[in-house]
């Protein structure tokens, strides 16, 4: 187990509210920040706040140098073969969408997009938005009651499969890796939805041999707004640029423009600077942790977490109970009682959990939910969380059936 | 106090919601859905002379919007129906007594919403025939 005080690392950690310890338990959703995170910000707008790339004056040079010096950290975080492959977008959600509007020109009427039910809003809506724009059709893996994934069958005009890495509901880890060589011994590409694997483990994008991964600053340590898109240079070099507009350009005339070189022609526009830069101080954060250990710490919690939540009376948990095979995250309902119910006492007490359908609507329905409770822990969390955690549904359970004689 | 939200009350409502069930001759009605949580409420009124003889509710939803719904349905019971629109947010919290944090407040008005939902559709209907 890490140790307890890196909490003290985090000001939003060391506040009380209803004059109890704060208690997150939302990783899942954005994390908590560091205060070498924000310090990281602070250095960035008192020291050299310019804009990047053009400036030949000091402060300028050396925001690029910031700028440029955080990518190289990403590609080393992610093992990538060379920094045209690490792209910065706004989140998540907006790599995919990069790849998927940019991509798709590369595709033809009736191409296939292989998706899974446990996918994210965000990997499944872009992709229904191109199946209407260009004609391709849409399949989606099924999930076991387990919580894993189904059977993958590629078709011969299967051209793409989009997965996640790690559900941000069940915290199912699919072997992206196996799934990759499948993908490649039917011609088709693989991008994977990373944003919840990693902050929470090693990856190694030439290792899984993806072809494009997806991830987001905020979910791990860093500001909002910045996400990362890796995709292989062979094929963001075929692909179009996303957005247009200043700095993805080299020459530009009235009716002609050269693309900048990768990785530049897909970030139009003064990017999230500060965001970048914060990037940075968060994989340097974590990486002074260690990935292993992060990962072994979250084992521990969650192994410790799910032994005592199933004995919860009345709780229903989602996904598998197998703490090895799986990612920090349980979702729960207790019976008898909403989800927003759950969360309202919880938050009473001043723990921080989500509730409601977590963007996977298309998951709820097949779980036969409308939505669910989710705990989702991180570096900073302890076992004495998980106790208050536990008291608290032991609470909520008081509170709603107390009067029932239960 | 266990809760500042989840009052005896509330959780009496929410367990034993008032009102429950069809009428056979609603002449006001409306159902709205809060798709984010799954919450479902509908409120049938029948109303004779400007006065609310008689209300029927289905609630399907978290403690406060269910509990608020039956709360409701009460309240208005033997009311004008001109009292019953100018019911607003605040005659809800108060009926509610409970602490309602931002992030609950439309669970809270959920059923005023629905009931003045029943109430407008109505009066648009009586404009177009007259």
């Amino acid at each position: 187990m890490l140790q307890e005080k890196i909490k003290k690392d985090f000001p939003v950690l060391n506040q009380k509210f209803y004059g109890r310890n704060f208690i997150f338990l939302d990783s899942a959703a954005t994390t908590q920040k560091p205060k070498q995170v924000i310090e990281k910000i602070k250095e960035y707008y008192e020291k050299y706040n310019s804009n990047v790339h053009r400036g030949i004056y000091k402060i300028s040079v050396e925001a690029s140098k910031e700028y440029e010096g955080s990518r190289e950290r990403v590609r080393k975080f992610i093992n990538a073969n060379s920094t045209k492959e690490i792209i910065f977008t706004k989140n998540a959600t907006e790599s995919i969408n990069l790849v998927a509007y940019s991509y798709s020109r590369l595709l033809k009427k009736g191409d296939e997009i292989l998706l899974s039910k446990m996918e994210h809003h965000s990997n499944i809506v872009p992709w229904q938005l191109m199946a209407k724009r260009h004609g391709f059709k849409l399949r989606f893996i099924d999930v076991n009651k387990d919580g894993t994934l189904g059977q993958i069958k590629f078709n011969k005009n299967t051209r793409i499969i989009s997965i996640t890495q790690m559900s941000n509901v069940l915290g199912t880890i699919n072997n992206v890796k196996d799934i990759a060589k499948k993908a490649h011994k039917n011609n088709c590409i693989i991008i994977v939805d990373a944003a919840q694997s990693v902050p929470h483990m090693k990856v190694d994008v030439q290792d899984l041999d993806a072809d494009f991964l997806v991830f987001s600053g905020h979910k791990m340590l860093a500001s909002t707004g910045i996400g990362i898109l890796y995709g292989k240079e062979n094929l963001l070099e075929k692909m179009e640029p996303f957005l247009a507009g200043g700095d993805m350009i080299k020459e530009v005339a009235l009716e002609n423009t050269t693309y900048n070189d990768l990785p530049w022609k897909f970030e139009a526009g003064t990017q999230n600077i500060e965001g970048v830069i914060s990037l940075k101080a968060a994989i340097e954060y974590l990486e002074g942790i260690g990935m292993k250990k992060i990962e072994l710490h979250e084992k521990e919690l969650l192994k410790y977490a799910l032994e005592k939540i199933q004995k919860i009376r009345d709780i229903e948990i989602h996904s598998s109970l197998n703490a090895e095979k799986k990612g920090c995250i349980i979702s729960f309902n207790i019976k008898g009682i909403h989800p927003h119910d759950v969360a309202t006492i919880l938050d009473e007490q001043g723990i921080a959990v989500r509730s409601g359908h977590h963007c996977c609507q298309p998951l709820m329905n097949l779980l036969n939910i409308s939505g669910s409770c989710r705990a989702s822990f991180y570096i900073y969390n302890t076992k004495k969380d998980v106790d208050a955690l536990i008291k608290g549904l032991e609470k909520a359970n008081y509170i709603f059936k107390k009067q029932n004689g239960l | 106090m266990d809760s500042d939200v989840y009052t005896e009350n509330l959780l009496e409502h929410y367990k034993n919601p008032k009102n429950i069930g069809i009428l056979k001759n609603p002449n006001f009605r409306a159902a709205d859905a809060n798709t984010l949580c799954g919450d479902v409420i509908e409120f049938q009124l029948l109303v004779k002379g400007n006065i609310v003889k008689d209300v029927r509710i289905k609630a399907e939803g978290c403690a406060i919007s269910k509990g608020c719904a039956s709360m409701l349905s009460e309240k208005i019971k033997g009311l004008n129906i001109n009292e019953v629109i100018k019911l607003n947010e605040n005659d809800i919290f108060e009926m509610l007594g409970i602490h309602i944090s931002e992030a609950r407040i439309n669970c809270a008005l959920l059923p005023l919403v629905v009931l003045k939902k029943a109430i407008n559709k109505k009066q648009i209907l009586f404009l177009i025939i007259s």
